[in-house]
């Protein structure tokens, strides 16, 4: 415990400044160091007409051993200071690389984000608050915001229980961690991949010509009418939610079994022994001893929903009526290139996610994760 | 009587475990079956269930005649490095949080946290326009470091749990044995936490095998694209209606994770849950 063999009056005030500000230098500079070196071997990389394998190799052996270096020389450093000081710098210089990085890459952006959602096209004229103005009327945007809620409702809906309903019958079955194991598995295949997947079970051809899609062919062999199953509105962003439910319930019901296997077994023995019936368990003291798991499941699946990208440009490119907001904004920036009104609907996706995030950061706090 | 009506609930819980299942495999299992159908028996009808007609002309065809192995390997080097970079961020920022109490602790800490669940289409258009501006549009340079932004929170987070688990006696020890700080990390709690590190090593290799918006993004140019941008391109594009290429590059592009699933499940099982029900 170093904190303890530190007295902070040990140290005087300008002390504690240059104790500060070398903190500061030691977290961003080594990681920039790092990026300028980085970024320089890849440039040489790219520009030298050796043969692929080589660059690779010489490439991993680059960065490791720069990102590496940089902090032995760090490490150094620290060490040539007097003990003290060394030992409240220490922390930061393995934070420092972590935290450059997603300053760099994420703070900074956001910022910008925010900035340019009042500016115009090309980002040249401040136009005020004419983008918002813009998203909240326009009617593709409207639909947008209409089947963003659908995504969030049934989408997290959906995954949610037909996990927790996997979840509970697969405790009672012989061969349980097999039957997890291929729920678990769609979660390999990328969001582009099963969209394609989905694009030929749903595919359509006009009626009297062959069907190739499997869901069309079963609807035509029951006697009923092939079904243009991505045109059709509002339908067609559930057939595109069904993918998600596809992909996202293993992963809920994995982590919702983990759960309701802490259960403790003396509870649920009690409760049966006092009469109670499957589904009052179920209702009364299982639901309620997994409510923490349940929330952090359903918050997560909440959050892919809000940004839901790859399966809707992958099946339909947001036409028929299927359009969310992050590929509007996706639209905005490179069809239109209207940076200030794709801008404007990052910011607002950002807002929207928010309160979400704020719950779940206050509920690991009461979990004392830190 | 009590015994019949268990028999009815096993029954219904098996059943219902089946139809499951099914639904949860078939469109894997349909994939693969046409990916080694010949062209024209895949647009029959009615379809046949079982395998039929069987061919590898369609991944002969798009080895070939498409971009397949440049977009194979695009994804290959960015996940490699997004993995290599992830795990050694992570695990120096995940070290420090477990042993480290300081000030500023807690807020980075959260910092972190919020990040994990940051939507990053927010920050497309500045990264986009910075991007531009640095020259890092179309390399592989940039979409790692843009992978690493959304992967690295989860490995930070995730390791420090791990390292949470390990008394610090074990450091101790190793400061008596006279390794340094980061001989300590290196030498000894890496080696303990090697299931955790293999956790993290999938799952960042996964988010990366799977970025599709980064990349379409980022790298516009062809010799730049990943494999899912490649895999959209060919069903949009000159073989859009060639359901058998397109369910042969799917089902190759897949082959890794799928594999990767099958046989490290139990670390990524232990991995989420331990994020998730612990916290």
């Amino acid at each position: 415990m170093f904190e303890n063999a530190l007295k902070e009056g040990q140290l005087n005030p300008l002390q504690k400044t240059l104790i500060g500000i070398l903190r500061a230098v030691v977290a961003v500079f080594i990681p920039l160091t790092a990026f300028a070196g980085l970024y320089g071997g890849f440039v040489f990389l790219r520009d030298s007409g050796a043969p692929q394998l080589i660059i690779t190799a010489v490439a991993i052996v680059w960065g490791v051993g720069g990102v590496a270096a940089l902090y032995l020389i760090g490490n150094y450093l620290i060490h040539l200071l007097p003990v003290d000081w060394g030992k409240k710098l220490t922390p930061f210089l393995f934070i420092g690389p972590a935290i450059t990085i997603l300053t760099w890459y994420l703070f900074l952006p956001t910022f910008r984000s925010f900035y340019l959602s009042f500016f115009g096209k090309f980002s040249r004229d401040f136009v005020g608050l004419k983008n918002y103005i813009y998203v909240f009327t326009d009617r593709t945007m409207l639909t947008a915001f209409r089947n963003n809620l659908y995504w969030l409702v049934f989408g997290t809906g959906l995954c949610v229980l037909i996990g927790l309903l996997i979840a509970l019958l697969a405790d009672r079955v012989k061969f349980e961690k097999i039957a997890k194991s291929l729920v678990f598995l769609p979660m390999a295949i990328s969001f582009v991949g099963a969209g394609v997947i989905w694009k030929f079970m749903y595919s359509y051809k006009p009626e009297g010509t062959v069907q190739i899609g499997l869901l069309n062919a079963v609807s035509t062999a029951l006697g009923g009418d092939p079904v243009a199953w991505l045109t059709i509105r509002p339908g067609n962003t559930f057939f595109l939610i069904a993918i998600l439910v596809w992909l996202q319930t293993g992963f809920a019901m994995v982590i919702l079994s983990a759960a309701i296997k802490q259960v403790p077994s003396s509870l649920l023995e009690a409760a049966r022994i006092d009469g109670a019936k499957e589904f009052r368990i179920v209702f009364q003291i299982i639901i309620p001893y997994i409510k923490s798991t349940l929330v952090t499941v359903s918050t997560t699946i909440l959050l892919l929903t809000l940004k839901v990208f790859d399966i809707v440009f992958a099946m339909t490119n947001g036409l028929f009526g299927t359009e969310v907001l992050a590929s509007q904004q996706y639209k905005q920036m490179f069809k239109f290139l209207h940076y200030g009104r794709g801008s404007a609907i990052s910011i607002i996706i950002l807002i929207a996610v928010t309160p979400v995030i704020w719950y779940n950061l206050r509920q690991f706090g009461k979990r004392e994760v830190f | 009587m009590k015994m019949n009506y268990r028999k009815k609930e096993n029954i219904l819980i098996l059943s219902v475990i089946s139809i499951a299942l099914l639904v949860m495999l078939f469109p894997i299992y349909w994939m693969l079956v046409s990916s080694f159908r010949e062209q024209e028996y895949i647009l029959s009808y009615p379809p046949s269930l079982l395998p039929s007609h069987t061919t590898a002309e369609n991944f002969i065809d798009i080895f070939t005649k498409t971009n397949f192995f440049l977009y194979f390997r695009n994804s290959v080097i960015v996940a490699v490095f997004t993995v290599i970079l992830v795990l050694i961020c992570g695990a120096l920022a995940g070290y420090s949080f477990s042993r480290y109490r300081h000030k500023y602790r807690n807020l980075l800490m959260l910092l972190v946290m919020s990040i994990q669940m940051f939507p990053l289409v927010g920050i497309l258009i500045p990264l986009y326009t910075t991007y531009v501006k640095l020259k890092l549009t179309n390399s592989f340079f940039g979409l790692t470091f843009a992978h690493t932004i959304f992967t690295l929170p989860f490995a930070v987070w995730f390791l420090k749990g791990f390292f949470d688990t390990i008394p610090r006696s074990i450091d101790e020890a190793g400061y008596i044995d006279g390794c340094s700080r980061f001989g300590v990390l290196v030498k000894l709690i890496i080696p303990l936490l090697q299931p955790a590190m293999i956790a993290v090593t999938i799952f960042t290799f996964l988010k990366s095998w799977d970025d599709y918006l980064f990349c379409l993004t980022l790298n516009t140019q062809p010799q730049y694209r990943n494999l899912p941008v490649g895999i959209a391109i060919t069903s949009f594009g000159e073989y859009g209606q060639n359901w058998g290429y397109i369910m042969a590059i799917s089902s190759a592009a897949v082959v890794l994770p799928l594999l990767g699933f099958i046989f490290l499940q139990r670390y990524m099982v232990s991995g989420l849950v331990q994020g998730a029900v612990k916290g």
